[in-house]
């Protein structure tokens, strides 16, 4: 196992997490898609991070508020440090030299960088890690690609000849030698990781902030440099595995072989209800929304959903909170043509593996028939109040 | 005392059940409460309170949310009166308090008014709209009314073998049966090809699947069976009367003893009616069903959860043609809410005024033959409330 560099950090696992479809579904966001990478990684190693840092270019909302649902999906809501980090696509290094920082402080950090085409999930440890990360440069300048003044809705571009060549020549002078290079222009990035003699971009489709760990974490069972830049933001990572980093790239590598490259999901119309909302029952629900919490009753034993008051099957009062598991059967379905978010919206009611129910919407790019094996997904349920509404909704069990 | 053999109908009204742009939930009611008045032959000053079934006061600006609306309507005050709801058995509920008020003793004479003014929005922006709107942020959202007990109908057809046109033909017989009644929303006859062919509104159910969305009220003065005896034009009696809640309006879904396949509110409710009428072959001993057909479906599931017919037998009861005119059951004599509609608090109230006209040998054309005993039955929210009212001779 390799121990932590003087600069480094050890990165105990990671995992990669695409859409359902090459083109995300309209409910998928940055932060659905972080909460499928992070949860099979903190549920595989056990692990609660002492800090969770975010970097996106996508966020669901400006000016912070991102890594709160996120961390109630991945029940790492309470005593845990978090930063978002929104400034560049670049913020997907950024994120890992901030996270070495803290491991030399002893600190285990989950860091997640995605968009609405991936997200990549790592935990990174002072020791005892697959594979040592380290920062081993960064640059500023003033160098604008894209922006939007603050204000304003309209972003603005500047001429791409320019800009594009400009960021990668600085970030080529971080580090010597053949590098995996990930810039918001893909085809200039690829030009320049190939006359470098870098290994060559393995993802069909730019993932934005999670590009660059995606490369790391593909590219994992050997030694590299990963070099990003991005409005005049550059970093760049070296990359030693140890033993069980082929694992974890393999596994990568079979989420992304398995990626369709085609299929259509169905349109949403966000504007097609306009919902209640209440602040306090999202806080005081916020369990049983994001983490789909029940109640297990000390009395008759029954699993209940949605957590009751006392249990509905017997009265009792003791009841232990119990999070549903996430995998079942379909019991039945249908699909309503009358709520109108959509042309049709698939329901389903779900027999889930370990005793309760689940009755809620399908994803837009699915559909399921009575026995089918199906899987509960995070997903954006409506955006009503001004805010995100998420919840869990149904899919394929095969899928993704 | 019970309501069942000691309280009485003695007058109801109904009035026609259709889309009334031109009248308003104030003029509906009216015309029900003293319709039912003018049928009993007695005077408002008779009359010593009043309870008043509406369901969703928000789709008429909120002047049916209190019992205010009957004073104001017809000029009832400074007596009692009390809005009651309980989701698709609201009616049966003002019904049901009216009667206890009754047997009680509390007061002699008591009117139960049933009334709903849907179609102030459109039919898209009434119940539906509450339902995706008003409902719980998260657990409720991409519900409807009929996206829910379409649930019910893909497993009870996956589960029996029941076929998408036997459920069609609830619909057939039910529109043929709205011909003979003049107050019915659609009087129209279909075919199972129209009700296949008719557009989607939660697969499998297409348009003519569903209940219309429809304004409407219904009124009934009940009395002791006493003073009935003694004072009444005409009278038919309570011989039972159950409710039963039996779930939530979210944690039902969510409840996995629920099989899909009928409705224990419904089994629970009949149970204490026919415990109290005397009840123990329903198909033999009543003369006439009315039941909540809110959707195709419901109406073979209600015909087995009141034991009419075994489990998964209510397609088969129902192809037999012993539930049509002239059958030895008919059920849902009046076109059933498929064709009146359900303005949702006057729908069981009108029930109970069919089952009264039926008994009492005035029901026109769709006059059961020597109807003596009826039974009305409602199902409110996803199937987790049910009121079921028997009525007889005396």
């Amino acid at each position: 196992m390799p121990a932590a560099a003087d600069n480094g950090a050890s990165l105990l696992d990671a995992e990669l997490a695409l859409p359902l479809l090459r083109e995300a579904d309209p409910d998928e966001d940055s932060v659905t898609l972080a909460a499928e990478a992070a949860w099979p990684l903190l549920a595989r190693t056990g692990i609660r991070p002492d800090a969770l840092i975010l970097a996106t270019t996508e966020p669901a909302y400006d000016e912070g508020g991102n890594t709160q649902p996120l961390a109630e999906f991945l029940g790492l809501a309470g005593a845990l440090s978090s930063f978002e980090l929104t400034a560049t696509d670049r913020d997907g290094l950024a994120a890992i030299r901030l996270a070495t920082a803290l491991a030399a402080t002893g600190q285990t950090t989950l860091v997640v960088a995605s968009g609405r085409r991936g997200a990549v999930a790592l935990l990174l440890a002072p020791s005892n890690g697959v594979a040592t990360l380290t920062p081993v440069a960064a640059a500023t300048e003033e160098l604008r690609d894209r922006w939007r003044l603050a204000g304003t809705v309209e972003r603005e571009e500047a001429d791409a000849s320019f800009v594009w060549d400009a960021g990668i020549t600085a970030s080529a002078d971080l580090v010597d030698g053949p590098a995996a290079i990930a810039t918001p222009n893909p085809k200039a990035a690829g030009r320049a990781e190939k006359k470098r003699g870098g290994p060559g971009d393995p993802l069909p489709v730019y993932l934005g902030a999670a590009h660059a760990p995606a490369r790391i974490v593909l590219g994992l069972d050997q030694a590299q440099a990963v070099l990003t830049a991005a409005g005049g933001l550059a970093e760049a990572v070296r990359v030693e595995p140890g033993a069980g980093a082929a694992a974890v790239a393999d596994r990568a590598r079979a989420v992304l072989a398995a990626w369709p490259a085609e299929g259509t999901a169905r349109a949403i119309a966000w504007d097609g209800i306009s919902p209640y909302t209440s602040g306090p029952r999202s806080w005081r629900e916020r369990a049983q929304d994001f983490r789909l919490e029940g109640a297990r009753c000390g009395s008759c034993s029954q699993l209940v959903f949605p957590y009751p008051a006392r249990c509905p099957h017997c009265g009792s009062a003791e009841l232990t909170p119990e999070l549903l598991s996430r995998t079942g059967t379909v019991v039945t379905q249908t699909r309503d043509h009358a709520f109108p978010m959509s042309k049709s919206t698939g329901m389903a009611v779900v027999a889930l593996d370990g005793g309760a129910r689940f009755y809620g919407q399908v994803v837009p790019s699915a559909s399921v028939e009575i026995g089918d094996r199906v899987r509960l997904v995070p997903r954006r349920l409506h955006l009503g109040g001004g805010a995100v509404q998420y919840f869990w909704k149904v899919t394929s069990a095969d899928r993704g | 005392m019970p309501i069942a053999g000691e309280v009485a109908v003695i007058g109801v009204a109904t009035t026609k059940f259709g889309v009334h742009h031109d009248r308003s939930y104030l003029d509906l009611l009216a015309e029900a409460a003293t319709g039912a008045l003018a049928d009993a032959g007695v005077s408002l000053d008779q009359v010593e309170s009043a309870w008043l079934g509406t369901a969703e006061p928000g789709l008429t600006g909120l002047v049916g949310d209190a019992g205010t609306a009957v004073a104001e309507a017809i000029g009832f005050a400074p007596r009692p009166v009390t809005r009651v709801a309980n989701f698709c058995c609201t009616g049966h509920e003002a019904v049901r308090a009216a009667a206890l008020d009754v047997a009680a003793g509390e007061h002699n004479l008591v009117l139960a008014i049933g009334a709903e003014k849907m179609r102030d929005v459109p039919s898209r922006g009434s119940l539906v709209a509450r339902t995706v709107n008003l409902t719980h942020p998260t657990i409720a959202k991409g519900r409807t009314a009929p996206g829910q007990f379409a649930l019910l109908a893909n497993r009870y057809m996956a589960e029996y073998g029941v076929s998408r046109e036997t459920l069609a033909k609830v619909s057939v017989k039910n529109h043929e049966h709205a011909l003979r009644n003049p107050k019915a929303h659609f009087r129209k006859a279909v075919t199972v090809e129209e009700v296949l062919a008719a557009p989607i509104i939660a697969e499998p159910f297409g348009t003519l699947d569903c209940t219309p969305t429809t304004d409407g009220a219904a009124a009934l003065l009940l009395a002791p069976v006493e003073w009935a005896r003694k004072h009444a034009k005409q009278y038919v009696v309570f011989r039972g009367f159950g409710l039963a809640v039996t779930s939530g309006y979210y944690s039902t879904f969510f409840d996995p003893s629920w099989d899909f396949l009928g409705f224990r509110a419904t089994r629970e409710a009949s149970a204490v009616a026919y415990r109290q009428a005397g009840i123990t072959n329903p198909r033999e001993q009543l003369d006439l069903i009315e039941c909540h057909d809110c959707f195709t479906v419901t109406e073979l599931v209600n015909t087995e959860d009141l034991g009419v017919c075994g489990p998964g037998e209510g397609g088969a009861l129902l192809e037999s043609g012993a539930t049509t005119v002239g059958g030895d059951i008919p059920v849902n004599i009046s076109g059933g809410l498929q064709s009146c509609g359900h303005p949702v608090g006057a729908t069981g109230v009108r029930m109970m005024a069919e089952i009264t006209d039926q008994i009492l040998g005035r029901a026109g054309e769709r006059q059961i033959p020597d109807a003596k005993l009826g039974l009305a039955h409602t199902l409110g929210g996803p199937g987790v409330v049910s009121a079921v009212a028997i009525l007889g001779a005396e």
